[in-house]
């Protein structure tokens, strides 16, 4: 019997369709067995970082990944990772101190140390030869290709643009030391204001101990202090801008997931609770596109005072009416981006997004890296396969021009521009641009010109370790996009998929919220959450004012707690004050909101009011549990930023209160959060992660370096 | 595809369930097909996808990205599968003949439409046991010599005989069997 005669054998066996509830019982059996084994090696690797010998404590993981116990042979390769590190460390000073028009800043640094480690290589190969056994094999070869790089230079717009996607793949050839070193020398040197460089061994889900920089904990927050109470005689009118980011909720359901609790900076409770999808009642027409839904109840954090919850849902545009797209995808190649949870996650959420296009619509790509260039002309969605095949093509490599490619991508948005679609540059990115314009007011100016054009921004952060939250939130800001960050397969197929109509299509920009309270009903309150969104009372009124953006079928909600008269006050009364008796002529409503929009393409805005009194403490069932879901989010939200105002709020409380009023929840988001509080009660137990500190005890390896290079 | 593939096993590695669904969805089709190849019934070929899931789930996060992923599922298959012979073995009718696990042609839902896949399937079962791991291996899920190899534990030869053994018993087999309705 030959080759073949076998094969056809087994291919006329009738094998039998399997059935597909039990391959539905199966899937879901094996996910849950994988999420219990997730959380047992997390569970190991607290055991292990308290391990009583030296050398265990001196090595702090990067969480999750660490699954075995070392053994000698491995220590052998965190020996020589730290000689490999030294001898990069070396090479690098030399190279800075020949250079000395490279001297403007530890970002530029970075990209000096990564091209000279690649000119280098040979050297620091034969180093690292030595030190490599014969089993040790890099997971994922991606170079920083220079040669690619400057390709991309030469020929940025050509017609020929898969050739610049293809050469990196060439250059992967290149031995893999190349990347090694490079990717540890640049983390170094970029914390170039600190005397030590935090070093950290770890596992790196290959199979190899590979020696690695600590890349936890450089993640960029910015610092706002919590909206504190407020006394209605003094302040009785708050303004703000609406928020309709999510990307607060990802990061910290990954600490989370890493059974860390967040940095506080990082949380923002407006960006979690409006995270959730809302079943608010839905506005009518077009013209109209929100309704604001006012709910007042008792708080659940203070007794005697109230929560005033503020529901505003914009109208959804059916997928048949959408209109047409113009994106460019602006997508971050540089070293930085390899990593199982950046560049090859982009990929997946891109083409997923792909899928949710019309066939008319166009989609360009620009990368950049070390310099920006164009992988893909404008190209309609018809043509999927071959945005697909540009996409897969990418691969990471060098240090970030992102302010360069910002520039690029907005020419080809412009080259392309349909006043009467959606003209939208989509950046996809791990974090800062640290070469071209690097400044962020200079960035941010860019944009907000652009966005006057009519061409808009949204930002989708990937991976931890270097991300910088604070540009990116100001630049999607500013550019009236959403800033979401996406750290799973199924974060992407919510923020790209079911919610591309928010994603994508603005109904009204420029959102603004005002809400007076009457004196005669209040006589305190607190704005829970949107710290970086406060805007001054007489912003309200001026349409020059930029400020939120809402899309299609959207959400937003804002809590208030207030405290009415005749419950004691926060504040005391002012001793010197002239008592005035306040004579309201209105003696029956607690609070005036008013909210003021523009619809994309008007310049003049549109006002919309609502008393609220008494009679929006009843409500239907449906309004109040989603109004009783958002309070539980928030509760949660401000635990996690030290509860200052929670009062005797529990974990515990947040989790019965999301128990009972989960709902529906069709995609499992709910439980998910529910899921997470749990996590929160177990992480509340062990330290928390410090501000730009590092997760556990990092080694702190004396280093050579000079201190600051400015 | 390959690609989308290898970008799920890296995402799966570091811990994204999202992705590693994805996944399982991909191969669960293969999987099943290696246990049905295997049992010749598909209820109990069900079983062993089942177990064989969750194994892969217990083992992904130490899988390392430098080995075949297709090689190391079948590997998981395989041992899945011995692992269920010898259970039913132990704990059910007492002491049961290798060829116990071999196709039960009776429960099949069709029996006429799979009377071909019937033969076969019989044709099989009177290989030896690792003659039949073997070529399921090779010839139906294309595993090369050496990948078979290291799914079964044994050395690359050993493989090559053992395929050498089946193509002559089987084509003994046929020509009984044309013999038999020739005469």
């Amino acid at each position: 019997m030959k080759d073949e005669e076998l094969n056809q054998f087994f291919e006329t066996i009738d094998v039998p369709p399997p059935d597909s509830e039990r391959k539905k019982k199966a899937l879901n059996m094996a996910v849950a067995a994988f999420e219990a084994q997730k959380s047992a090696n997390f569970k190991n690797n607290l055991k292990n970082r308290q391990g009583s010998s030296w050398f265990a404590r001196l090595i702090s993981q990067t969480t999750s990944e660490r699954k075995d116990t070392m053994n000698a042979s491995n220590k052998k390769y965190i020996y020589g990772g730290l000689a490999t590190a030294c001898i990069a460390l070396m090479v690098g000073a030399n190279y800075i101190a020949t250079q000395s028009t490279r001297s403007d800043g530890s970002a530029e640094l970075s990209q000096t140390i990564a091209e000279i480690n690649a000119q280098e290589e040979i050297n620091i190969a034969n180093a690292e030869e030595a030190l490599r056994s014969e089993s040790y094999a890099m997971p994922i070869p991606v170079a920083p290709p220079v040669a690619a790089r400057t390709e991309v230079v030469e020929t940025p717009l050509a017609e020929e643009s898969f050739a610049m996607a293809e050469a990196p793949a060439m250059d992967m050839a290149a031995p893999s030391v190349q990347t090694h070193a490079s990717k540890m020398a640049p983390q170094s040197l970029v914390g170039g204001a600190a005397p030590m460089a935090s070093m950290v061994m770890g596992y790196d889900g290959g199979g190899a101990y590979a020696p690695q920089m600590e890349i936890e904990g450089r993640d960029k927050f910015s610092y706002d202090e919590e909206n504190s109470v407020k006394q209605v005689k003094a302040e009785p009118v708050s303004t703000f801008s609406i928020d309709v980011d999510t990307a607060s909720y990802s990061f910290v359901r990954q600490s989370l997931d890493n059974g860390i609790l967040p940095q506080k900076d990082a949380v923002r409770v407006e960006e979690m609770v409006n995270y959730f999808d809302y079943a608010y009642p839905k506005p009518e027409s077009k013209e109209e596109p929100f309704k604001a839904n006012v709910v007042v109840k008792d708080s659940p954090w203070n007794a005697g005072k109230k929560l005033m919850t503020v529901g505003i849902k914009s109208f959804d545009v059916e997928k048949t009416s959408a209109p047409d797209s113009n994106l460019v995808f602006l997508i971050d190649t540089s070293g930085s981006m390899d990593d199982p949870h950046k560049l090859p996650l982009l990929k997946q959420s891109f083409s997923m997004l792909l899928d949710t296009l019309k066939p008319t619509d166009k989609v360009s790509i620009v990368v950049y890296a070390g310099a920006a260039g164009v992988v893909l002309q404008p190209t309609e969605v018809s043509k999927k396969n071959e945005i697909l095949s540009a996409l897969q093509n990418l691969s990471a490599g060098g240090s970030t021009a992102g302010g360069e490619g910002i520039r690029l991508a907005y020419q080809l948005a412009q080259q392309n521009f349909d006043k009467n679609a959606v003209n939208r540059v989509m950046l996809a990115t791990d974090g800062d641009f640290n070469v071209g314009i690097t400044e962020p007011g200079e960035l941010q100016g860019f944009i907000e010109r652009e966005r006057d054009s009519g061409i808009f921004l949204s930002i989708l952060g990937f991976g931890t370790g270097n991300y910088n939250d604070a540009l990116m939130q100001k630049l999607a800001q500013n550019g009236n996009g959403v800033a979401a960050y996406i750290d799973t397969l199924n974060e992407a197929r919510k923020v790209l998929v079911e919610e591309a109509g928010a994603t994508l299509f603005p109904i009204a920009k420029d959102v603004k919220i005002q809400v007076e309270f009457n004196p005669s009903a209040v006589s305190e309150y607190r704005l829970v959450g949107y710290e970086t969104r406060v805007l001054a009372t007489e912003d309200f009124n001026n349409d020059k004012v930029d400020a939120g953006d809402i899309g299609a079928g959207a959400e937003v909600t804002a809590v208030y707690e207030f405290t009415p008269l005749g419950v004691t006050p926060m504040i005391d009364e002012s001793r010197y004050a002239l008592k005035v008796e306040t004579k309201a002529n209105v003696s029956d409503e607690i609070a005036f909101v008013k909210i003021r929009y523009k619809l994309p393409k008007e310049i003049t805005s549109k006002l919309i009011t609502t008393p609220v009194t008494s009679d929006n403490e009843i409500t239907d069932a449906t309004v109040i549990r989603e109004t009783n879901w958002a309070e539980a989010v928030a509760g949660f939200a401000q635990l996690l930023k030290g509860g200052k105002f929670t009062g005797t709020l529990t974990y515990d409380d947040v989790l019965k209160a999301a128990n009972a009023n989960k709902g529906d929840d069709p995609f499992g988001y709910r439980s998910e959060f529910i899921n997470l509080i749990y996590k929160a009660k177990t992480a509340a137990a062990m330290p928390a992660q410090g501000n730009g500190g590092a997760v556990g005890e990092p080694i702190l390896v004396p280093q050579p370096m000079p201190y600051q290079y400015r | 595809m390959e690609r989308d593939e290898k970008i799920l096993i890296q995402l799966s590695v570091s811990g994204d369930a999202g992705a590693f669904r994805a996944l399982l969805d991909l191969h669960y089709m293969s999987v099943y097909k290696m246990a049905f190849h295997l049992c010749g019934h598909r209820e109990n070929a069900e079983d062993i996808t089942q177990i064989a899931c969750i194994k892969i789930s217990q083992n992904i996060l130490n899988f390392q990205m430098n080995s075949k992923f297709t090689t190391w599922i079948y590997t998981i298959v395989l041992n899945t599968y011995r692992d269920w012979v010898e259970n039913r073995a132990n704990t059910g009718k007492g002491k049961v003949a290798l060829d116990d696990a071999a196709p039960r042609l009776s429960n099949n839902d069709n029996p006429e439409n799979n009377a071909a896949a019937n033969e076969q399937l019989r044709q099989l079962s009177m290989l030896l046991e690792e003659e039949r791991e073997t070529v399921i291996l090779v010839f139906a899920h294309g595993l090369s010599h050496k990948e078979a190899a290291s799914a079964l534990g044994c050395a690359e030869s050993t493989v090559s005989w053992r395929v050498h053994e089946v193509r002559k018993k089987l084509s003994g087999i046929k020509e009984g069997i044309k013999e038999g309705s020739g005469s």
